[in-house]
């Protein structure tokens, strides 16, 4: 069947108005071949080769991914700060245009490269790859991936990560893992940011996480007050940090 | 729209194929997208057009096919079919399952001279 019009593609039928065409393909020469490629191979392979690097170095390496203004690089300037002279890190931060999250990273002393996608809406394994040589790589530490803020593309590149970090903010609304439940089906932790604000919000909780279940069962889930030293939520999340370099 | 990253990634597939099967014009391109897969059938034969614009497959017929997804529920473990990623088992009705097979994405069959 035709995706673009839902015909079935014979001969007779050359009526619709996109501009592919249906031409007949029964001519001598045709031959038929059979494939069985995955699309995501090439990426995967990549992404494999990225793996092994960091387990070579025993580095564990997180892909955060969030819609914009989840607060993902908030929460790694604060992680960074408080955790770094704990452990040794480094962060590769992708987004379309600028510097400037590279440059809020900076400030924390921790080593840093930015990816700009141009029109690419996720970062790729090969962008990755590139972009190692640039970093010193934090042997027995922890390499956090910062991802474009987008909910939909970056859930089907696998970038050789140990794990993949979903926030969700309590501004975006309690229905965003059903809205975009592949993203929330892929993450092995949802850190739910922003929870300081919800007395000026309509924000359901108890629905939120029930849509998360919905979607991924298995996914821990870390509530973040404010991303300050003391707050319950922060000091979970970094002795979830400290726990998985230990591992 | 990363649908056009993965377009790349099929003409990638099909160039490769062609030399290797010495076919210098692709008729028709099938595709097998699972129903569990982040992707958008329509977006991505729409991707697929453009990207092979100018090349060995330029106005090949795309034939997308979507293949069913089974899952095992996390809880009773009972196996399905599952329509969507928030689908609740059929035998205990909790959500939560992992998918066996339903999200992939292959390029299946070439046609061409």
């Amino acid at each position: 069947m035709c995706v673009s019009c839902g015909c079935s593609h014979s001969e007779e039928h050359h009526h619709h108005d996109h501009d592919h065409t249906h031409e007949p393909s029964e001519t001598e020469e045709t031959r038929s071949v059979q494939l069985e490629k995955r699309i995501l191979a090439r990426n995967d392979e990549i992404a494999e080769k990225v793996h092994a690097q960091f387990q070579d170095l025993n580095i564990k390496t997180l892909n955060l991914l969030s819609s914009p203004g989840a607060g993902k690089t908030t929460l790694l300037e604060t992680t960074l700060t408080h955790l770094g002279e704990q452990l040794p890190f480094a962060v590769i931060e992708g987004d379309q245009h600028t510097h400037q999250d590279a440059e809020r990273i900076k400030k924390t002393g921790t080593p840093v490269v930015q990816i700009n996608t141009g029109k690419a809406c996720h970062l790729e394994a090969k962008m990755i790859w590139e972009a190692l040589p640039q970093l010193p790589l934090p042997e027995n530490g922890v390499l956090f991936i910062e991802n474009v803020g987008n909910l939909i593309c970056p859930a089907e590149f696998n970038l050789g990560e140990e794990l993949k970090v979903v926030l969700f903010s309590t501004t975006e609304g309690e229905d965003k893992p059903i809205k975009y439940p592949h993203m929330f089906h892929e993450a092995d932790l949802i850190v739910i940011t922003k929870t300081d604000l919800l007395p000026y919000l309509r924000f359901d909780m108890d629905r939120a996480i029930e849509y998360v279940k919905q979607v991924n069962s298995k996914a821990e889930i870390i509530y973040l007050n404010t991303y300050e030293e003391g707050d319950t939520g922060f000091n979970t999340w970094c002795d979830w940090i400290l726990g998985l370099a230990r591992d | 729209m990363h649908e056009l990253s993965l377009a790349e990634d099929v003409l990638e597939i099909v160039e490769s194929a062609a030399q290797k099967e010495h076919l210098s014009n692709i008729a028709k391109v099938t595709l097998s997208i699972g129903k569990l897969s982040c992707v958008e059938p329509t977006a991505l034969s729409w991707a697929l057009e453009s990207t092979f614009t100018n090349t060995i497959a330029n106005g090949a017929t795309i034939e997308i096919n979507e293949t069913a997804a089974q899952v095992q529920c996390d809880h009773c473990q009972h196996k399905y079919a599952a329509e969507d990623l928030f689908h609740p088992c059929p035998r205990c009705n909790k959500f939560g399952f992992t998918v066996l097979s339903g999200n992939d994405m292959l390029v299946t069959a070439l046609e061409g001279a």
